[in-house]
């Protein structure tokens, strides 16, 4: 799924950290996103109600996915479309690379889709031949930059307009001015033509409804729509986890998202495609193809614990109030899908506790990403679970194994814990300016390069106690 | 009304002040302490690490310490979280160990939760006439859920001077061993916590997690800042004593 | 060239290993009982009095840059028209072929040259007049008070293409169409669906095209319509 980063995870930090300008465009994202979402919770009435019924929803559907993935496709082919199954990339890159060949396509325009990327899906269409252009505005620029989205809202929030003007500008073969409505007037020329002229359309699936067969696209800028009303066939590609059962249970979760992306009501445009179009339909697609894929879902299913990180509705709460992600942006995670779910979801779609498992520890566990999360996911404890897994499966440095040994040692009884403080107080002395250790030594560095390591007292709080009782 | 103290082992050997602070108002309020011996450590470091197994012996330690409380305070929201979240996952395979862990977790409480909840009192007569900012840490805000408790005990401090922190909510970037694991990460952060609480011009930070008031000491030291941070005990002490 | 069909034993092995995961040894085929369905109860239980859901809708697409009139009649809702269509120096219309847009709305004193949507035109004659019509004029299914919402159904007359190609969007309907939430519209499409008469798309458009991927920085009308202006008739 996610290629392997050459960098380990903190020499990814230390690199995200020096890039001053993506550290202030997040910044600036993630303050709008969070306290706008944090005003729509606000004029929501009951928004603890909305959150559970989230949760129960998301729930229900996973804890029955077999019924609600075989629903769903019934009732896809009810209303004219085909679905085909995927467990994992290779054969979904197969069959919609195939189904694109038959159709004789040499055009394909996309709208955004996370799924898309996990299966490297660009890259297969391009070395068969065809030409695909990514129709939403981050994902049509991150694709002229050959990079990777770096927030799942607003991928290409670390670029500013003067990166985006060039990348347009050369695009162009002429000058386009670094200005938002420049850009945007450009932009939306080359998509337009690319949209009228598309042999096939390919989407994601924001929620596809079992009981209808409906696949469900959210936007704001209306690429869905044209890749979906325009191109005479479509294909919709969706995580299988992305089914809900009925349009009440829809109208609850799109209550939900725009809430928690944006903050706002409603996007500008909710799409729900039911099939191909009808015999008398004029616009609409002729065929329609839906592609389920499994890509490590099936194992975070099969796993008690872990199973409600499927409950997400990928609306990027847990981006937008995350410290960490704050500081680092989203390409440190080094994986498709960053922040706090990444972080949770990626070493088990992988399957990879020792390399991926990592992500774990890019967290405080501080619970703002639980305590945004619609679904109610319990990102941090599930973190804090990983941790625990990659431990029990002896994926840990020696020397940090070594270091808690000690410590169990010292501080299972009350004897050798007072031996240890005693010791750290005598041993520290030399080191001790004003209450405080400031020296760079190679243990303490980690420590002593940003702050000033408090010392240890001369009498401990116990001895005190001690002393006045006497 | 009678409490024992869990002082944890980073008050014990690193701000010794803060517990003392902490006896004298609880005492002030009437409340009878005694301290159990053989408390050691909550043992978070090696549980949010991933090391339950080490962790068990010295969380099992911390359960036989306080078997005959009736009432447990302790001046660190990141430990008593510690109990109260991890200690019933670690002990859910022992049927008696768990109910240990519960009944431990329902008895023990940080300082500014005892004071308003269970001592009733939410004006304990201090005057402390400084300007004062927050710092919401991240246990007791989210886990916990004392926040309001220490908002009321400041709000009733004669001629304090509030002022909000902006972010209140951002993790200061301790986070135990991520603090050094990734330390980059935990520089940027505590750098963004020490900038807003320098923008609020205020005399004295005030919290109620040591852990996180260590690191954003810490950082403020290093920058040759004089802002005092001090323990929500240690304000009240002092403006009991003034 | 293996062409690429649909794979029965593929599918039953994709979810029979959904099922294994779930610990079933066998696919789920009878319905599962569930207690809530939906928004969470209070939602569907809420009153609104009844200038409500107008009140609302006009509030929201304003809000939105979204312009609302409120006529009295189909002349008041035609002249409106014919105002907005001077104000945007429109020369081309595209409009769904709507028996309720016709018998509210003077086309012919429009003073555009006006095209409808319906099978007198090839699919792609009418995409093509659609793309280069200067406003596009839709009758609505129901419009959402919650949100300033346009609930727009795809069918033989009333295409996609007409709400979406335009760089304006003008859609006429009357008072009562206006629902307060989404509730009404979910209600009536699952009536539709046991009727077997699901429409192939429908669309929830709320305001114009928008994105803030540059910067954070606002852009109206990125792919989709700059402008939707609403007429509300009521009569």
């Amino acid at each position: 799924m996610s290629e392997r980063p050459t960098l380990h995870l903190r020499d990814r930090t230390v690199k995200a950290l020096k890039d001053d300008q993506m550290r202030q465009a997040v910044r600036k994202a993630v303050d709008r996103l969070s306290g706008n979402k944090d005003k729509a919770a606000r004029e929501l009435p009951n928004w603890e109600d909305w959150r559970e019924q989230t949760k129960l929803i998301r729930q229900h559907t996973v804890n029955h996915l077999d019924y609600y993935l075989k629903l769903l496709t019934d009732n896809v082919r009810k209303a004219g479309g085909k679905v085909y199954f995927a467990p994992g990339p290779e054969d979904a890159r197969q069959i919609i690379t195939g189904l694109c060949k038959q159709y004789g396509a040499k055009k394909i325009v996309k709208s955004k889709s996370m799924v898309t990327e996990e299966i490297h899906l660009n890259k297969a269409l391009e070395a068969a031949g065809m030409d695909v252009i990514e129709s939403d505005l981050a994902e049509y620029i991150l694709q002229l930059a050959g990079e990777t989205p770096s927030h799942i809202i607003v991928p290409a929030i670390h670029k500013n307009r003067q990166q985006i003007a060039e990348l347009f500008s050369k695009a162009a073969g002429e000058k386009v001015e670094p200005d938002t409505p420049a850009l945007t007037a450009f932009a939306r020329k080359v998509l337009r033509n690319k949209f009228m002229t598309a042999d096939v359309g390919i989407t994601g699936c924001n929620f596809a409804v079992a009981e209808t067969g409906s696949i469900t696209l959210v936007t704001n800028e209306g690429n869905a729509r044209l890749t979906t009303a325009l191109p005479r066939v479509v294909i919709s590609v969706m995580g299988m986890e992305r089914v809900i059962p009925t349009f009440e249970d829809l109208e609850a979760v799109l209550s939900m998202l725009p809430r928690n992306a944006t903050g706002q009501k409603l996007t500008s445009y909710v799409s729900v495609i039911n099939g191909p179009r009808k015999p008398d339909d004029i616009d609409g697609c002729e065929k329609f193809h839906l592609v389920i894929v499994d890509n490590g879902r099936s194992r975070m299913l099969a796993d008690e614990e872990f199973r409600q990180a499927l409950h997400c509705i990928r609306c990027g709460a847990c981006f937008n109030v995350c410290p960490v992600y704050r500081q680092i942006g989203g390409h440190a995670y080094g994986s498709v899908y960053g922040g706090p779910i990444g972080s949770v979801i990626t070493p088990m779609l992988e399957g990879d506790l020792e390399f991926w498992g990592e992500l774990s520890y890019a967290s405080t566990l501080c619970a703002a990403c639980t305590t945004a999360c619609p679904a109610k996911i319990p990102l941090q404890d599930l973190l804090f679970k990983l941790r625990q897994r990659r431990v029990s499966a002896g994926h840990t440095q020696a020397f940090e194994k070594f270091a808690f040994g000690m410590w169990k040692r010292f501080f299972k009884l009350p004897s050798t814990y007072k031996f240890a403080m005693k010791a750290a107080s005598l041993g520290q002395k030399p080191l001790v300016n004003n209450g405080y250790i400031t020296a760079k030594l190679p243990l303490l560095a980690n420590w002593t390069n940003s702050r000033y390591m408090r010392a240890a007292a001369d009498t401990t709080f116990r001895d005190e106690w001690k002393k006045r009782k006497k | 009304m009678k409490a024992s103290i869990f002082i944890t082992c980073i008050c014990d050997s690193m701000f010794p002040q803060v517990g003392q602070a902490m006896v004298r108002v609880l005492e002030k309020l009437g409340v009878t302490l005694d301290f159990p011996p053989d408390q050691t450590c909550c043992g978070q470091p090696a549980l949010s690490s991933g090391y339950w197994e080490y962790a068990r012996p010295v969380a099992e330690t911390m359960l036989a310490a306080f078997r005959d409380s009736k009432y447990v305070v302790a001046p660190a929201g990141s430990c008593i979280t510690a109990v109260k979240e991890y200690y019933p996952l670690l002990f859910a395979d022992n049927p008696e160990q768990y109910r240990q862990a519960k009944e431990l977790s329902a008895k023990i409480y940080e300082f500014s939760e005892f004071v308003v909840r269970i001592l009733n009192k939410q004006d304990v007569g201090a005057r402390f006439p400084h300007r004062v900012t927050y710092h919401s840490s991240c246990h007791a805000r989210r886990f916990l859920n004392t926040d309001k408790y220490v908002q009321l005990l400041l709000s009733n401090v004669k001629e304090i001077d509030f002022v909000p922190l902006p972010h209140e909510e951002a993790c200061c970037g301790f986070g135990g061993t991520f603090s050094v694991k990734l330390p980059e990460i935990s520089e940027a952060m505590v750098d963004e916590k020490a900038r807003n609480i320098l923008e609020t011009k205020a005399d004295v930070l005030v919290g109620v997690d040591l852990s996180c008031l260590m690191n954003i000491d810490g950082r403020l030291k290093k920058q040759k800042s004089d802002i005092r941070v001090m323990h929500v005990a240690e304000l009240l002490d002092e403006g009991l004593r003034t | 060239m293996t062409s690429i069909q649909e794979d029965a034993a593929q599918e039953t092995m994709f979810l029979k290993n959904v099922a294994k995961a779930l610990g079933r040894d066998k696919i789920l085929s009878s319905r599962p009982g569930r207690k809530e369905v939906g928004p969470p109860a209070f939602w569907q239980e809420q009153e609104f009095k009844k200038e409500q859901p107008l009140e609302l809708f006009k509030a929201n697409l304003e809000a939105l840059t979204g312009k609302v009139a409120v006529v009295c009649d189909g002349l008041e809702a035609t002249n409106q028209i014919k105002l907005w269509l001077k104000v945007l120096n429109a020369k081309t219309a595209i409009l769904w072929d709507h028996s309720e847009l016709r018998k509210y709305i003077d086309v012919a004193s429009l003073e555009v040259k006006s095209e409808f949507w319906n099978s007198d035109k090839s699919r792609q004659e009418l995409i093509e007049t659609a793309e280069q019509a200067d406003v596009g004029i839709t009758w609505v299914n129901y419009a959402i008070g919650y949100t300033g919402t346009l609930a727009l159904f795809n069918g033989s007359t009333t295409g996609r293409s007409v709400s979406l190609l335009p760089p304006t969007h003008i859609a006429v309907m009357l008072k009562s169409d206006i629902v307060p939430t989404m509730s009404t519209v979910m209600r009536h499409l699952i009536e539709r669906r046991g009727q077997g008469q699901l429409p192939s798309a429908i669309d929830f458009v709320t305001g114009p095209s928008r994105t803030s991927d540059i910067e954070m920085d606002l852009s109206i009308g990125v792919h989709g319509p700059y402008r939707v202006w609403a007429i509300v008739i009521d009569n």
